[in-house]
């Protein structure tokens, strides 16, 4: 219990427990390409509960981007089950948006086109497109690059476009893959601290995935710590810091080093496997199994 | 552009000199001011106007056809595994042959009617338009259509709000590629087979043996030819590259 004031663990305790939106059950899935067979995701059972930001956090390649994919129904488990609601996913949905770590801007269309392009498989009526594209470009502070040509834009005014066409349908649950991972350290600041706002104050259930500790932190209610090959949950945390969180921010930090720890554990476990004989731990940092004061587990 | 003007008038005044001062016979080689006149004569005898709006009519139409044809099955061949096993040899063999070749057949699957060159126009078109189209859906970035399918797009509409505006760049190479294909069709057909159009003014020009209406005949299809690029396609293709934010270099 060092790092993490325990005082949103108390409260949570006393109010009724939010309903569980999506869930995970014994979901796996593999890729075989020719002899090789590659399981991305084994395993893995998790219930995240409504307005609620979850992190996953992991290595690169660990299957990260598999099951955010899963859950966004581009891909079909081999085994168990996504539930949305209690309802198996079977596809894509209007419930839920994803956000990949290229922008995927459609680059034929305009800024305000991208926005509005969700609604417009809704059938909306074009009046009623245009005052939510605004209303919606004027929450990621674009209402001035509307008919920009999205190549006109910079990296981070991308994000935010793919962030406002992804809200567009007012979906329940918002999923993340590395977002921010391609953007400069300031823009992401900036970004962090949109993201929680938005997040604040539309109650949405959010699943972001990333590599970034740091980023975690900040945002996560909990976040979710994966192992590689296969790839399955190890962990999950929660996250007790008060908002708004900065990457500056002494606290974060504290818990992001403990996370750490972690990661770099199972990191140099991979590598040691792969590598075999040739891998030496470096000096001073050597492995140790998991365990130790990283908040309260649950 | 100037520089360019400048360049293009030395040469039609080397192409005057040449005619004037070379060792051969003006008629052998007539020199751009009577090509000028030559063509000033075809107009004013008024068979000029009705045979260029009649090329052009036909291209219109063959060339209209080849892309309703080929960008359809363009994109099917590139999205789909099937229809590219099926059809895709086939077309890749036969947009190899040249398209002139297919008049015989078409003359005599059609007649001597408008119908053959039409026939002759589509084929020698619609292959071209349709490999373009299908390379242009292989190089998609996969990503857009994932998002589009998270984004609510299903089936048709994933191909009209997806395939179709994201291929555009390819599709506009494609179509360019495909109008020179129905160009040259057009006029070798018009040559052998006589029904007017400008390939027949050209035929006209020989049996008279009057070299200077042959090379005022082919300055016209060339000058339509420019014009086309220029006035057509150029516009489309600078609005499609700023559009994707692609150099034109
Ligand atoms: N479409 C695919 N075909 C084959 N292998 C894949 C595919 N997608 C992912 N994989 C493999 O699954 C593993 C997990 O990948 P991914 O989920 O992208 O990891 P992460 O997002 O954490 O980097 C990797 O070994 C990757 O090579
Ligand atoms: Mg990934």
């Amino acid at each position: 219990m060092s790092a993490i004031p325990s005082t949103a663990a108390r409260q949570s305790a006393l109010e009724v427990p939010a309903p569980v939106i999506l869930s995970l059950q014994g979901v796996g899935r593999a890729f075989s390409n020719g002899r090789d067979r590659n399981v991305a995701v084994e395993d893995v059972s998790l219930d995240i509960q409504q307005g609620e930001f979850l992190c996953v956090i992991g290595p690169s390649g660990c299957g990260k981007s598999t099951l955010l994919n899963l859950m966004a129904g581009l891909e079909r488990p081999d085994r168990g089950q996504v539930l949305v609601r209690g309802e198996p996913v079977r596809g894509p949905g209007p419930d839920r948006a994803v956000m990949f770590q290229e922008h995927a801007l459609f680059p034929w269309r305009t800024v305000a086109g991208n926005v509005s392009y969700p609604l417009e498989q809704l059938g909306w009526k074009r009046e009623r497109i245009a005052q939510r594209v605004e209303e919606l470009l004027r929450l990621v502070h674009l209402a001035r690059f509307a008919k920009s040509n999205v190549h006109e834009l910079s990296g981070g005014m991308r994000q935010r476009v793919a962030l406002a066409r992804a809200l567009a349908g007012d979906p329940d649950i918002l999923l993340m893959d590395e977002p921010f991972a391609a953007l400069d350290a300031q823009t992401r600041e900036v970004l962090l601290m949109e993201l929680q706002r938005l997040w604040q104050s539309s109650g949405k259930t959010v699943v972001f995935v990333t590599h970034n500790v740091r980023e975690a932190v900040v945002l996560g209610t909990k976040v979710a710590l994966m192992a590689t090959r296969p790839g399955r949950i190890q962990r999950v945390l929660q996250v007790d810091l008060p908002r708004p969180r900065s990457v500056e921010d002494r606290d974060v930090t504290l818990v992001a080093a403990s996370m750490n720890q972690h990661l770099k554990a199972e990191i140099e476990r991979v590598l040691r496997e792969e590598l075999g004989d040739d891998y030496r731990a470096p000096e001073g940092r050597l492995v140790r199994p998991a365990g130790g004061p990283l908040g309260s587990g649950i | 552009m100037l520089r360019r003007a400048a360049w293009c008038g030395l040469l039609v005044a080397l192409w005057e000199a040449a005619s004037r001062l070379g060792p051969w016979p003006p008629w052998i080689l007539p020199g751009p001011s009577q090509v000028a006149i030559s063509l000033y004569e075809l107009a004013r005898e008024g068979s000029l106007a009705g045979n260029v709006a009649r090329s052009i009519g036909r291209l219109g139409a063959g060339y209209g056809l080849a892309l309703l044809i080929g960008v359809p099955l363009g994109l099917l061949i590139g999205r789909s595994r099937l229809a590219e096993e099926v059809v895709g040899t086939p077309v890749l063999g036969l947009q190899s042959l040249p398209s002139i070749c297919w008049l015989p057949v078409a003359m005599l699957w059609f007649g001597l009617s408008e119908g053959a060159i039409l026939f002759v126009v589509v084929m020698g078109s619609a292959l071209s338009v349709a490999l373009a189209s299908q390379a242009g859906v292989r190089s998609l970035n996969p990503l857009w259509i994932r998002a589009a399918r998270t984004l609510g797009a299903r089936g048709v509409g994933l191909y009209t709000s997806v395939l179709l505006p994201a291929s555009l760049p390819s599709l506009l190479s494609g179509a360019k590629l495909g109008w020179t294909f129905a160009w040259r069709s057009l006029m070798a057909a018009e040559l052998l087979y006589v029904s007017g159009g400008l390939g027949q003014l050209l035929h006209a020009g020989r049996e008279l043996n009057d070299v200077a209406r042959v090379f005022a005949v082919m300055t016209l299809i060339l000058a339509i030819g420019l014009a086309t690029e220029k006035l057509a396609f150029a516009p489309l293709e600078r609005r499609i590259h700023a559009r994707f934010g692609m150099d034109r270099e």
